[in-house]
């Protein structure tokens, strides 16, 4: 997992794996940097190859505290399976989402 | 291919399971959809049945994944003694679209469901086994599934994207299979959801390759949006699948993603530039092409008239040329004079000449300039007049006392050939030449033979042929050469035949030479005969000898003979 600051964004890269195995090494970090961060969020999906209703359960998760706390989180690049399993569940009506991490950033400027 | 794994029904398994999970990835028999649901049936099923068949009812035991797979299809088999479990009974999740109220269970279940084709289950209660199948077939991209997953559609409703899967036609192209074409009208365009299309321009008989369009971009769009004919074609380079867009689909893609319409300005700013640059650079390589053309054209045209130029420059030098032998030869009595001259190119080298001179003498000249063509023609020009000249100036400038006809010739020649060969030595040309002086009264012939092939006394009292060969160097080689003159006396009947070696050396078609006996032979068959018979006989038998052989060298003749008193 990756993570940098752009502007007033936060953008956190997830890894290929985001199954049970690796989620373990996502979940307490993303949280924490949630916690301290507060404001706009971007995750970029971009290398995720694999996740399902776990990962899901986190993202929803942190949707929820950063709505809480009045931020606005949003996904990017979002690849063609990773997309279906959003669509199946209806996740894609929980997030904004955008083609890549450009037009991510791009959408918090206006 | 078939693989399959037993581990101890735990938590710690999970590990194994997905190490799993990557040996059959790396088998690469699987689609990438199909190893998507490998991962989904372990981390959604097989932990299930740890989670509730074993942890949660406190039972130990073994779960067992087979993994096969055949013709394309896909087959997981888990097979465990666990509390029984059967996924296809859970209840749907409910997927409500607030977030706050967005429950997260049942999730996992749901999606392998949806994500399968089928879903096999078997509870034997006499043994405890569980045996779950699941079948996964490879699909190919569905057009909804592009739709959904092309960045070009972004910001659709899933309405818009149902209507534009209803509207929008999908379409096979074969390999090198022409989807537009140049100049044809068109109300569609476009997106390709596999594989290239390549664009390019029709000029002349050759191609200008402008594009190559790759899957999730739109091709053919400027037509719709200009309303004029196609600007380039399009063409399959693969087997390519692409999804036909209506005008109304267009102007959809452009209204609800705003993002498109910058996108398509752009290329199609970007494509216009770049195919005026490469027409502008195929049009400058065509002029470069033209000009050159054209240069060449002009040069062979400035050839060709330098040609005609130098072609009336022979025409005319020829007629000066013809202009130099004599244009009647003057007869003197009891004497007749025959003469011929035919050169082989336009203009020659032989000449001869009758030099009318005081006295009633009567200069005879059969001369051979070495070399052909219009150098020879100017020494041809040079040594006649300087010869001629030579020959009159002392009557020219009114001496009284003329020299001897012997003195005559020498002073002649010597001035001749010292002019030739000092002032034009750099020329290395050389003339053979016979000069006689002829008193007609008496017979005698003074004459000097300067490296001429000799000429020929035909006796007509023996019938017998005289050589008058009394060599004397060529003009133009010794400046200061003596030139003795000899003397011979022709009596009646007698005949004095001068020719260049062009008679002698004329070739048939064999390649066999005419050669001095033939002309030997033809002398000795007319003893008496007046000059124009010889001259008649003497061609005729060249003439039948040569046959359709070209004539190889100048050719002339000069013939004196005495009458019979």
């Amino acid at each position: 997992m990756e993570h940098e600051t752009v502007g007033d964004v936060l953008v956190i890269t997830l890894p290929q794996r985001l199954d049970a195995v690796g989620l373990k090494d996502v979940e307490a970090p993303v949280a924490e940097l949630l916690q301290t961060h507060k404001g706009k969020v971007l995750v970029d999906l971009s290398k995720v190859q694999f996740m399902a209703s776990l990962a899901l359960r986190m993202l929803i998760t942190n949707q929820k505290e950063v709505q809480m706390a009045a931020g606005d989180m949003r996904l990017s690049g979002l690849q063609p399976q990773i997309a279906e399993i959003f669509r199946k569940t209806r996740f894609n009506t929980l997030f904004k989402i955008y083609g890549d991490r450009e037009a991510g950033l791009e959408s918090f400027q206006g | 291919m078939k693989r399959s794994i037993q581990v101890p029904a735990h938590w710690d398994s999970l590990q194994q399971l997905t190490d799993f999970a990557d040996a059959v990835e790396h088998d690469g028999l699987l689609e990438q959809d199909q190893l998507f649901v490998l991962r989904l049936v372990i981390e959604e099923i097989v932990t299930n049945l740890i989670k509730y068949g074993y942890a949660e009812a406190e039972i130990e035991g073994l779960v067992e994944v087979d993994c096969a797979t055949s013709e394309g299809l896909l087959t997981i088999t888990i097979r465990d003694r666990g509390r029984p479990f059967d996924p296809r009974e859970t209840p749907d999740p409910h997927l409500s679209d607030d977030v706050q109220e967005r429950a997260v269970g049942g999730l996992g279940v749901f999606l392998v469901r949806e994500l399968v084709d089928e879903i096999a289950y078997n509870h034997d209660a006499p043994s405890g086994w569980n045996e779950l199948i699941i079948f996964k077939h490879h699909a190919p991209l569905t057009v909804e599934q592009f739709l959904r997953n092309s960045s070009l559609f972004d910001g659709f409703s899933d309405e818009d994207l149902e209507h534009l899967a209803e509207t929008a036609a999908e379409r096979v192209l074969e390999p090198g299979e022409l989807l537009f074409v140049e100049g044809h009208s068109g109300d569609d365009c476009c997106v390709i959801i596999d594989g290239q299309l390549e664009v390019y321009k029709q000029l002349g008989d050759e191609e200008l390759p402008l594009d190559v369009r790759q899957p999730g971009q739109i091709v053919g769009e400027m037509a719709l949006i200009d309303n004029s004919p196609r600007s380039a074609s399009v063409r399959a380079v693969g087997q390519v699948r692409v999804l036909m867009l209506t005008k109304e689909n267009f102007y959809t893609l452009l209204t609800r993603n705003p993002a498109n319409a910058i996108e398509m300005l752009r290329g199609g700013t970007m494509r216009l530039r770049s195919t005026s640059e490469r027409m502008i650079a195929g049009l400058q390589a065509k002029n470069a092409e033209l000009l050159r053309a054209y240069q060449d054209l002009k040069a062979a045209q400035d050839e060709l008239i330098r040609l005609e130029r130098i072609e009336q420059e022979l025409q005319i030098a020829r007629r000066i040329q013809e202009a130099f032998l004599p244009r009647q030869i003057r007869q003197p009595t009891g004497w007749q004079i025959a003469a011929l001259s035919r050169g082989a190119q336009e203009i020659g080298g032989d000449f001869y000449d009758c030099i009318d001179l005081p006295g009633g003498l009567l200069g005879l000249v059969v001369a051979d300039v070495s070399g052909k063509g219009i150098p020879a023609a100017l020494f041809v020009a040079l040594t006649r007049s300087l010869l001629r000249a030579a020959s009159q100036s002392p009557h020219a400038f009114g001496m009284h006392e003329l020299p001897a006809p012997e003195e005559l010739l020498r002073q002649a020649l010597q001035f001749t050939n010292g002019y030739i060969g000092t002032e034009h030595a750099s020329s290395n040309m050389f003339v053979t030449l016979f000069y006689g002086l002829l008193d007609p009264a008496s017979g005698l012939l003074q004459f000097v033979n300067a490296g001429h092939n000799p000429p020929l006394l035909l006796r007509a009292a023996s019938g017998s042929v005289e050589e008058l060969d009394a060599g004397e160097l060529p003009l133009g080689i010794l400046v200061e050469q003596p030139f003795m003159a000899s003397s011979v006396r022709i009596y009646p009947g007698d005949a004095l035949i001068a020719f260049s070696d062009g008679i002698t050396e004329a070739m048939n078609t064999a390649g066999d030479v005419y050669d001095d006996p033939r002309l030997l032979a033809v002398l000795r068959a007319h003893p008496g005969r007046p000059a124009p018979n010889l001259r008649d006989a003497i061609v005729e038998s060249v003439a039948a000898f040569v046959g359709d052989a070209p004539q190889a060298d100048d050719i002339t003749l000069l013939i004196v003979s005495r009458n019979v008193a």
